[in-house]
């Protein structure tokens, strides 16, 4: 049951280096503003796997440790210590997208309108389908009467918070 | 000798009218000239000026002006710069509608500058615009007119928009090589 974080921290601890004393005190925590922002003065941040984690999960959702473990807030979000909730090649499409729009304002503004309620409900469409997909994995792994451990509440309560703070910045 | 005479005089006579109804078709052509050239502009100059030979004048001294300048083609990179200055300011719209606008009044003077027109109040600027894009120049006093609206705080945002696309209408010309009307 807790091969996934395991796997999770293990590719964490790679990915980010294992002499970086926030992996190696907590692989879950993505809430460390302090900690983030000295982390982009460093020269490891580069070495920081960026974008394919997160994407595999939003493909296949399925994984909630790699999920939340593998976007930490200092490499989606660079300059903004808050976790982004979406990846940086998807944040980007949305910004060209929206940028597009904006732009379109003074030609069409009721269709840039239209656009602009059309991409906001697809960013949320696509947030709420990232919940839906981690929210059955991660409800086994506290949802089975009293088969589960404490420690793997303490785990899942994290993961929750994970997500719940990158929803609420 | 009498008839001598007679015939100097009728031969003097004759020259003149000819003269006088060359001189008339010249004035008259350049008049069709003028007219076909600046379009509405042109009756928009004969009432400004309160007369059509006014504002034959006028345009006459509106176009040697121009051709006196040496005005020139942007680079395209320099083209490029300014179509991009431009997609910030139309982006900017939608946070600052009137700084939008003040900013494309701007952007339009300097793309004037870039192209050798000279440094001048409005009124001097859209003459020399009215020669080159005849019918851009009433787009331009347009925009101008709302953005002395605005200033006073008086235009809506659906103005403001319109100033917007008409002075893109005279920027979008002023990027290209050459003038739709030579």
């Amino acid at each position: 049951m807790n091969e996934q974080f395991y796997t999770s921290e293990f590719v964490e601890r790679t990915g980010m280096g294992i002499d970086s004393p926030i992996v190696n005190s907590d692989p879950f925590v993505d809430d460390v503003p302090v900690d983030a922002a000295s982390f982009l003065e460093t020269p490891m941040v580069e070495s920081l796997p960026v974008v394919a984690p997160m994407e595999e999960t939003i493909n296949h959702g399925t994984e909630m440790g790699e999920m939340i473990t593998h976007v930490p807030p200092i490499v989606t979000t660079a300059g903004s210590p808050p976790a982004a909730l979406l990846n940086h090649e998807v944040s980007e499409q949305y910004r060209t997208r929206w940028n597009e729009i904006q732009g379109k304002f003074v030609d069409e503004p009721r269709v840039a309108v239209q656009q602009a309620d059309a991409l906001v409900s697809d960013v949320i469409d696509q947030i709420t389908q990232m919940f839906a997909n981690e929210h059955g994995s991660l409800e086994t792994q506290w949802n089975q009467g009293d088969d589960v451990s404490t420690e793997d509440l303490r785990m899942a309560l994290q993961h929750y918070r994970s997500f719940f703070n990158r929803l609420v910045v | 000798m009498n008839t001598t005479y007679i015939i100097i005089a009728g031969v003097l006579v004759l020259v003149v009218i000819i003269a006088l109804l060359a001189i008339g078709s010249a004035r008259r052509r350049r008049s069709e000239q003028l007219q076909e050239h600046f379009g509405a502009e042109y009756d928009h100059t004969v009432q400004t000026m309160g007369g059509e030979k006014k504002a034959q004048i006028e345009l006459d001294e509106r176009q040697k002006h121009v051709e006196a300048l040496d005005i020139r083609p942007l680079s395209t990179s320099e083209s490029e710069r300014y179509q991009a200055d431009w997609t910030a300011v139309q982006s900017k719209f939608v946070d600052e509608p009137g700084q939008a606008i003040t900013d494309a009044d701007h952007l339009i003077m300097e793309v004037m500058q870039s192209r050798a027109y000279p440094v001048s109040d409005f009124e001097q600027r859209s003459a020399d615009i009215s020669v080159n894009y005849p019918t851009l120049v009433s787009n331009y006093r347009a925009a101008r007119e709302i953005a002395i609206k605005n200033q006073q705080h008086q235009a809506d945002t659906e103005e403001l928009r319109q100033a917007m696309i008409y002075y893109r209408s005279l920027f979008d010309e002023l990027l290209k090589p050459e003038p739709v009307v030579a």
